[in-house]
């Protein structure tokens, strides 16, 4: 009676194991594939990604016949360095309600100016260049005149705080800076002030909007001024790649963050665009940038990224797993005398029923035991938690078994079949994967949970041999399981092919596990009311 | 305002802390094989890699800042250039379900975009070769995209549509150990049936809303757009002929029990209105057209039908058909009229990414219909938060879209102060070439 339950129990966490664990791996790798993905491409543009490759005279003309239709348009641009290309690119706003400062000294100034001067270039501010402890008189005096807020985009060790101060005198002064290249990017990229009409304020995907962002990797910094003017023709903000070619943790964070998300149709909603600049950035990049910008539906919001209902999946998974560990060592060390095969099957129902699960188990074991001195102990216990205990005593085992058989068949694929036969009525239903793999699952938990589990409690219950009880065990497990069956499948057929206009997550996806598990509690609320009739003709025992 | 110094804490008599550490690390050690695994997961990957230089031999895309064109010199090309551009493929999320393998047959590649493409299939279409072989570059690039294989199709990983040798399929299964599903219909018609009837099995449910079409190449150019919307959300399709409605349309129909939803690609002169009223004992029929193919196809890109389908008001599933994009920030998918080969796998463009719906154009130039259209969505400068911008995608090389049609698309795409006719203040900065460009900065006023 012991070993059985648990090998089968040990089975049953063996697959939710392994299918969590790929699921977890699904989402934490990054591009396992980007070698193989990039062999034989005749070219490196993808869907969200356009990508100008080259050297920064390459880019240069690229940018020129992308905005100018014209690649010889920027070759004046050529001859000037840096600063000056800012100063060129920019028609300056008549009556600017702000004003940009950014670094001109050191080797690293090139590149920690770059965020700012592309939304300098955007918006027609005028720029002024500071030194690290020194206000060029040039600077000052555009400061003094303009007379409005001045945004220091540059960090401490660029732009010191004695220098901020100076200005500070003049005109307000706000710095805005991060710790690092990629950081500081994404801060001027997330800023708004209205009222002075400074920053992109790209903090979240929520508006229909469609947002282009420029990217390049430091070292290509040369590069990423040629594409300058992009910042004016497509409204590009600028983010940094890695010189390594890979996506720094603070573009990726803030790329996934971008992107839109739709109810009905992607048509629906916005699209993100990337340019990438300079060959730097690597295919694997390109690759993780062009799927973190992907929309998504809303729910869900798609591969990789976490949506709203895997969010609250996760959390619903955590604390069905924490219970499962809860009852299992509860009943391991304060209740020796219930079965094991009684507390493994508490152990399942707190797994698939968070918290509720745990309730129902404490409150049957919470009275003290009825028998104390005979071989099968009962516990003293009011007809709804009788009711509870028996559903727990199928659910336990049924349950996840139905789930793990339906893990089975996504991980392998349905069968379908479509033959002449399904041609005129509703019987294509029964070659439709869906109606098969809920078939299976009910047949196989039923024959599985049969033999393993129902048999020997049904015996024990009874003090009967076995044999004797095989029938009826066959018998009172597929009643059970049809009253499992009618809240969890409903529910997963809802969730796995109704609630998802993608249709049916893959098994390497948490959202399958949340809609199995979240199909399984509505299965045992269902189920219990419906178990009380059973107990109550001596089917299933309420006092185990 | 300014940021302050990081704040330094407080040193930390280390010494006093042991214990706790002793009794931290006691707890905590049986986990280490665990947080060690996670930790290895966690570091299964990186982006960092070298630089990318496309070989020689490839393909020349041409951007321009609203615009993509994916040239190809054959079908064949172009279908991959396609699909390269849809699948990054560097790993199981941005890499295919399933792939599409087609003769280059426009009505049995049109079937099977309709039908196969969306999700969960996810699949792109690629060409055979004229003699119906699968060439080297076909090959590798299906080597290339990896297909996850169809959950719902036990796992199939490649559907091979059409009157085919069976040796492709065998070549497939050989050299790629790919799965293999075969629809052997040669016949465009029988093939919808088949498919209508497959696409059944996998979702459980027939699409009540059915575009139907002519299998002629013009009825093709109207109902590409159509084409392209089944391709974005995997609605019923079938075929009809100009004066006749084929036995397997109505069986396609017949299995909609009453609740079809009909929509005819083309105006009279496509579909006779004898068999519109054949197809209207199904359900209600609407025609999505206009006089030229230009006009059905910018027509189909702003039609919408929403309303009930069935259902209560506690599930009620609606019927939803067409983009209805009649406002700016959408994508579009561009193409010469008379390249079906190029605009049927294009249809992928609207299936992933901007998505979008088909326009097409001539040559050497933007006809009246596409244009108006292109104006009627034009953007309008907003503040930085809220940009709303166009984009598209131009299929084929310039013997198909030539840049002077580039350009006029670039244009039309572009943001406007409002007026379509007066300039905007962005094109009017994108124009100031004389500031930083001198002369050549006349061609971009003209």
């Amino acid at each position: 009676m012991t070993r059985a339950p648990a090998i089968l129990a040990m089975t049953l966490a063996g697959v939710a194991a392994i299918g969590l664990l790929l699921v977890l791996e699904e989402n934490v790798q990054v591009a396992p594939w980007a070698e193989h993905g990039a062999e034989g491409r005749l070219h490196f543009q993808t869907k969200n990604a356009n990508r100008l490759g080259g050297s920064a005279a390459d880019v240069r003309r690229a940018v020129a016949r992308a905005i100018y239709l014209d690649s010889t348009a920027l070759e004046r641009f050529a001859a000037l360095d840096w600063r000056e290309r800012i100063r060129a690119g920019i028609e300056v706003d008549a009556r600017p309600r702000h004003v940009v400062a950014l670094p001109d000294e050191g080797e690293e100034a090139a590149a920690w100016a770059l965020p700012g001067a592309y939304w300098a270039a955007f918006a027609g501010s005028p720029v002024v260049f500071l030194g690290r402890e020194t206000v060029p008189d040039d600077a000052l005096d555009s400061i003094r005149r303009l007379g409005v807020p001045v945004y220091v985009l540059a960090p401490e060790t660029l732009v010191s705080e004695r220098v901020a101060e100076e200005i500070a005198r003049l005109a307000p002064v706000r710095r805005i800076a991060g710790d690092d290249l990629a950081e500081h990017a994404v801060r001027i990229t997330e800023y708004r002030d209205a009222a002075t009409d400074f920053g992109w304020g790209r903090e979240h995907e929520d508006l229909p909007t469609v947002f282009h962002f420029v990217i390049a990797a430091p070292a290509d910094v040369d590069a990423a001024y040629s594409a300058l003017p992009l910042a004016q023709a497509v409204a590009g903000a600028f983010l940094f790649a890695g010189d390594d070619g890979g996506v720094p943790g603070p573009t990726d964070r803030y790329l996934w963050s971008q992107r839109g998300d739709w109810f009905v149709t992607p048509s629906e909603t916005s699209f993100r665009h990337l340019w990438l600049v300079g060959d730097r950035v690597s295919y694997a990049s390109q690759g993780r940038l062009d799927l973190a910008v992907e929309k998504g539906p809303y729910l869900s919001k798609g591969p990789v990224a976490l949506g709203p209902l895997e969010a609250l999946g996760i959390v619903f998974l955590a604390l069905g797993i924490a219970g499962f560990g809860f009852v299992l060592l509860h009943g391991a060390r304060l209740l020796p005398d219930v079965p094991p095969a009684m507390r493994i099957a508490w152990a399942f129902t707190a797994l698939l029923v968070p918290v509720g699960g745990v309730v129902l188990y404490l409150a049957a074991y919470r009275r003290p035991r009825l028998n104390p001195d005979e071989d099968t102990p009962k516990w003293l216990r009011p007809p709804a938690v009788q009711a509870a205990a028996a559903t727990a005593m199928g659910f336990g085992y049924g349950a996840p078994l139905m789930i793990a058989i339906g893990y089975l068949f996504v991980y392998y694929g349905f069968p379908l079949a479509f033959g002449e036969w399904a041609m005129d009525g509703a019987e294509f239903v029964l070659g439709a994967g869906m109606p098969i793999m809920m078939a299976a699952m009910y047949v196989g938990a039923v024959l599985l949970a049969w033999p393993f589990v129902q048999t020997g409690m049904q015996a024990m219950m009874l003090g009967a041999p076995r044999r004797e009880v095989a029938g009826r065990a066959l018998g009172v497990t597929a009643l059970s399981m049809v009253a499992v069956s009618l809240g969890m499948m409903s529910v997963g057929w809802f969730m796995l092919m109704e609630r998802d206009p993608m249709m049916m997550p893959h098994e390497d996806e948490i959202l399958w596990f949340v809609s199995l598990w979240l199909a399984a509690a509505v299965g045992y609320l269902v189920a219990w009311p419906l178990n009380w009739p059973i107990v109550r003709t001596r089917l299933k025992p309420g006092t185990m | 305002m300014t940021p302050g110094p990081c704040s330094v804490p407080r040193p930390v008599r280390f010494a006093a802390t042991a214990p706790y550490m002793a009794t931290a690390w006691k707890w905590l050690r049986p986990w280490t094989p665990l947080v060690s695994a996670l930790a290895l997961l966690g570091g299964c990957g990186s982006t960092d890699g070298p630089p990318v230089t496309p070989d020689e031999g490839g393909v020349e895309p041409v951007v321009t800042a609203y615009t993509t064109r994916l040239p190809a010199p054959d079908p064949v090309t172009q279908a991959i250039v396609i699909s390269q551009t849809v699948y990054p493929a560097t790993r199981e999320e941005n890499a295919v379900g399933a792939i599409i393998l087609s003769p280059q047959n426009p009505a049995i590649a049109f079937t099977a975009m309709s039908r196969i493409t969306h999700m969960p299939v996810n699949a792109p279409l690629l060409y055979l070769d004229e003699e119906r072989r699968i060439p080297e570059t076909t090959l590798r690039e299906m080597r290339r995209l990896r297909p996850d294989g169809v959950v719902q199709d036990g796992q199939t990983q490649v559907y091979v549509v059409g009157d085919v040798d069976p040796s492709v399929a065998e070549t497939v299964r050989r050299e790629l150990r790919y799965q293999v599903e075969i629809f052997p219909a040669g016949d465009p018609v029988a093939l919808a049936e088949l498919l209508d009837r497959w696409q059944a099995a996998l979702k459980s449910d027939h699409p009540d809303e059915v575009v139907v079409s002519v299998p002629t190449r013009v009825g093709m150019q109207h109902g590409v757009g159509a084409m392209g919307w089944n391709a974005h959300m995997g609605k019923g399709f079938a075929w009809v002929f100009p004066d006749s409605v084929p036995p397997e349309t109505r069986r396609v129909l017949e299995r909609r029990h009453g609740d079809a939803y009909i929509y005819i690609t083309g105006g009279e002169d496509v579909v006779s209105p004898a068999v519109a009223r054949e197809l209207a004992r199904y359900g209600p029929v609407r025609r999505i057209r206009g006089p030229t193919v230009f006009a059905t196809n910018a027509v189909n890109a702003g039609y919408k039908d929403f309303g009930r389908n069935w259902g209560w008001w506690w599930d009620e599933v609606p019927r939803d058909f067409g983009w209805g994009i009649a406002q700016a920030g959408h994508n579009f998918i561009i193409g010469d009229a008379n390249d079906l080969l190029g605009l049927i796998p294009a249809a992928v463009l609207g299936h992933m990414g901007k998505h979008g719906p088909i326009l097409l154009v001539t040559p050497d130039r933007v006809p009246p219909a596409t244009a108006d259209y292109l104006r009627m969505v034009r953007p309008d400068v907003l503040t930085p938060n809220e940009t709303i911008l166009n984009f598209a995608w131009i299929i084929g090389g310039e013997n198909r879209v030539s840049w002077e049609v580039q350009r006029e698309l670039h244009r039309l795409l572009s943001p406007t102060g409002g007026d379509a006719e007066t300039l905007g203040a962005w094109e009017r900065v994108n124009q100031r070439g004389d500031l930083v460009g001198g002369e050549a900065s006349g061609e971009a006023r003209s």
